[in-house]
């Protein structure tokens, strides 16, 4: 490949995009990169950040036969391999051992999003049927992420929940925090602890004001945060491998400093969410009008292959320039400008008047 | 676009055509078979190579310049930084096989080898204030004999000495660990942290001999070295790809200890040559900058030390100082050295002194200090947006005010622990 590959591997993301369009243009569609499915909404807590309002179980959640045949063999139908299991929390799920045993058998790679707090109870299951990667929520320093998560032991119980996923052979464990104005100025602090832990890596998101989120609108970070946020990241990747997840946007030719490969939107193109109920959306929304049917009514590989479209068109507005994260777009966060840049460039430059200062401290 | 310019491209276009007609008029598919998505997949990869489709934005400017589409301040004269060091390249690996190297120094990085757990020992160790003699005195225990005597030992004198109360570890100390751990090919920005912050009671001295200053300004050369090749592997990485986890396949039992490798993009030890001969020391480099001019009457022989480079200093020059530069004054220099820093005050440097990043906050008047030490009491009682952005503009200077505040429970002390994070490491 020499020349193509190294192209290739530079511009993979810009380069999936344009590919995406243009297989749409032929009537064709890719198979999506990776599935997200919420298995259940039941979850005992109730984070206020929460993306898919989690809670109680729903009363037609897809039972173990149609997660089966709508949405297990339906990836292996076209012909994706990876699927991610969340929630809600995947691991109140009672068929979850049943499901992911059936995962293994049709060739499935699968991975989860948990709040941790159940993983040593699946030890077993987890040694049998290691998940590829696993993502487990730390939402703050101690004190913080358990008030966040209205459970005092939360954190303890998710930092064994990432020694317990290492010690049965997980590859790639990350921990994944929701930045929010309350957490966001504790991030370094949350240093010691990440570092400390068995994680491989550091994933920060953004709050998005999707389901319970939308409730709780003023958790989104001030400017200042969102900068400081980026600055830190910028010095923490020298030595950890933390990234700013897709929630962020893109940083531009400066992406680089965040993230491991270029950002990409991948709603709806290379990727989509099943809930738990069985709608297909691009992305974790709760939004009924996002649907692009149910899995109950109509094949998923169906559903993917015509729905979606606007996703696969050149010059969507829903997706900004294809530079933004397409849930901010959509509840009018457009985030990058204010968090990426360096200091000085976010500051603007030094110049020769004063700036606005507090009163000067008298000296005796 | 200047490719349409070229007879090689209307010829591969005009080839195209014709095959394309040909299929047609043998009522063939043209594009939408069984090669559609290869098809599709080239024409990506030739539309984005050549610039159409997905428009690559430019990186961001340089950090002094203004950035268009933001909110400006004031509008008046920027400073515009006059003073320049050259980006020699790096030869790493001379003599050596580059794979293995590169090999052993991403094993480091990754997983839970010997390296990762001694970091991790060590800033949990730095997080929690207290006396940790008995954690300290075991903290080259867990490791192999072999590790012990390669870097193990010497770096387990160096933090020490760092976290001991009252203790400081010398030059010397401080340059063992650093070659002891790259010459295992420990690549690391923590370990750029980490010297930097261990050498802090010994940058902060005003006026060191000028033996010192050399020792200290050579110290932080052979870091920003380091960082540059941290920077490298980051930028070398986001280019061939990321670096991957080889799980324990086996179906056999896993045996103990930790199995899982990483594995090297096949290209990467190239490319990373290649960032070796242009990459910066990232975040060392390009934040916590402070531009500052130097005034009038600049004393002869006055100097700033970057990276292994030295470049005297006149009246006008306008310099952004780094955490890792320093700047020296002669002894016999018949002024002090002032540079100005618009929209705070002065620093002034007296024959014989030497600025660093740890001792910055000495030179300023009383009012860039009072305008400091009011930013950091806004930003610790209310954790004041506007004045921890002002602390962050001014942390070259304001860091000490600032560590000095973390000590507080306050509201405010989150934002201020991210501002020291963002200045130590």
């Amino acid at each position: 490949m020499g020349i193509l590959h190294r192209v290739y591997a530079r511009h993979a993301a810009a380069i999936w995009e344009v590919e995406t369009r243009l297989l749409h243009r032929l009537g064709r569609v890719r198979a999506p990169v990776a599935v997200q499915w919420l298995v259940t909404a039941a979850c005992e807590l109730t984070c206020p950040h929460c993306y898919s309002r989690a809670g109680r179980r729903g009363a037609d959640e897809l039972t173990t036969a149609e997660a089966k045949a709508r949405v297990i063999d339906e990836l292996v139908a076209l012909g994706c391999e990876d699927i991610v299991l969340a929630g809600g929390e995947l691991f109140l799920r009672k068929d979850l051992p049943e499901l992911i045993a059936y995962l293994s058998d049709r060739g499935i790679r699968w991975a989860l999003h948990s709040h941790g707090r159940l993983v040593p109870r699946f030890r077993e299951l987890l040694a049998r049927h290691t998940p590829v990667m696993a993502a487990i929520s730390v939402d703050g320093p101690e004190a913080l992420h358990d008030g966040f998560r209205g459970r005092a032991g939360s954190f303890r119980e998710a930092l064994r929940a990432i020694e317990v996923l290492k010690e049965v052979g997980c590859p790639e464990v990350i921990v994944g925090t929701t930045v929010t104005r309350a957490n966001a100025d504790h991030v370094a602090a949350m240093l010691p602890d990440v570092l400390g832990s068995a994680a491989d890596g550091w994933g920060l998101h953004l709050f998005a004001p999707e389901g319970r989120g939308a409730e709780h609108r003023a958790l989104f970070p001030t400017d200042g945060q969102l900068a400081r946020v980026a600055a830190f990241a910028r010095r923490a990747r020298a030595f950890t491998r933390v990234e700013l997840d897709n929630e962020w946007g893109s940083a531009g030719a400066d992406d680089a400093h965040y993230r491991d490969t270029p950002f990409l939107c991948g709603a709806g193109r290379i990727t989509c969410v099943v809930g738990p109920t069985g709608e297909v959306m691009p992305c974790t929304t709760t939004d009924p009008a996002e649907s692009a049917g149910n899995v109950r009514e109509h094949r998923l590989s169906d559903l993917w292959r015509r729905g979606f479209e606007k996703f696969r068109q050149p010059g969507d507005a829903s997706c900004a320039d294809g530079r933004e994260c397409w849930l901010q777009s959509r509840n009018g966060n457009a985030c990058r400008h204010k968090a990426f840049g360096t200091a000085e460039t976010r500051l603007g430059p030094i110049v020769t008047s004063p700036p606005r200062t507090p009163e000067p401290r008298r000296t005796a | 676009m200047s490719v349409l310019r070229s007879w090689w491209f209307w010829t591969a276009a005009g080839l195209l055509a014709v095959v394309l007609l040909w299929r047609l008029r043998r009522g063939e598919r043209v594009v939408a078979g069984r090669w559609s998505r290869r098809t599709a997949r080239l024409a990506a990869v030739l539309i984005v190579a050549f610039g159409g489709g997905c428009q690559e934005s430019e990186a961001s400017p340089p950090p002094d310049a203004t950035p268009s589409g933001l909110p400006q301040p004031t509008p008046s004269a920027p400073l515009t930084e006059t003073v320049r060091t050259t980006l020699a390249p790096i030869s790493l690996f001379d003599g050596v096989d580059a794979r293995d190297a590169v090999r052993r120094t991403l094993s480091h990085r990754y997983g839970q080898s010997p390296w990762r757990r001694f970091v991790r020992a060590v800033v949990g160790l730095e997080a929690t204030p207290g006396d940790h003699s008995t954690e300290l005195k075991a903290l080259s225990e867990p490791a192999p004999h072999a590790l012990r005597e390669r870097w193990v030992e010497p770096m387990s004198t160096l933090v020490r000495a760092h976290l001991t109360a009252g203790g400081s570890p010398t030059l010397s100390e401080l340059t063992t660990a650093l070659r002891a751990a790259e010459r295992d090919w420990i690549r690391d920005g923590w370990l750029v942290g980490l010297v930097f912050r261990a050498s802090s009671e010994l940058a902060a001295r005003p006026t060191p001999s000028t033996t010192d200053a050399r020792a200290l300004a050579g110290l932080y050369a052979e870091l920003e070295r380091h960082a540059r090749v941290v920077h490298a592997i980051e930028r070398t990485t986001f280019e061939a790809g990321p670096v991957r986890f080889r799980p324990w396949m086996s179906k056999a039992m896993r045996p103990g200890g930790d199995r899982v490798e990483v594995e090297v993009p096949d290209d990467f030890a190239k490319l990373l040559r290649r960032e070796l001969k242009t990459a910066d020391a990232g975040a060392w480099a390009r934040e916590v900058r402070w531009l500052v001019e130097v005034a009038a009457d600049a004393p002869e022989g006055a100097t700033l030390h970057r990276g292994g480079q030295t470049v005297p200093l006149k009246s006008g020059d306008v310099v952004a100082l780094r955490r890792l530069d320093l700047i020296t004054v002669p002894e016999a220099a018949e002024r002090p050295l002032v540079l100005d820093r618009p929209g705070l005050g002065h620093a002034r440097l007296a024959p014989g002194a030497t600025l660093t990043a740890w001792n910055a906050h000495r030179t300023l008047d009383e009012r860039a200090r009072d305008r400091i030490e009011g930013w950091v009491n806004s930003a610790s009682k209310s954790g004041d947006q506007a004045a921890l952005e002002h602390l962050q503009r001014e942390l070259y200077v304001a860091h000490h005010a600032i560590s000095a505040a973390r000590g507080t429970a306050t509201k405010g002390k989150p934002g201020l622990d991210m501002l020291w994070a963002m200045f130590s490491q």
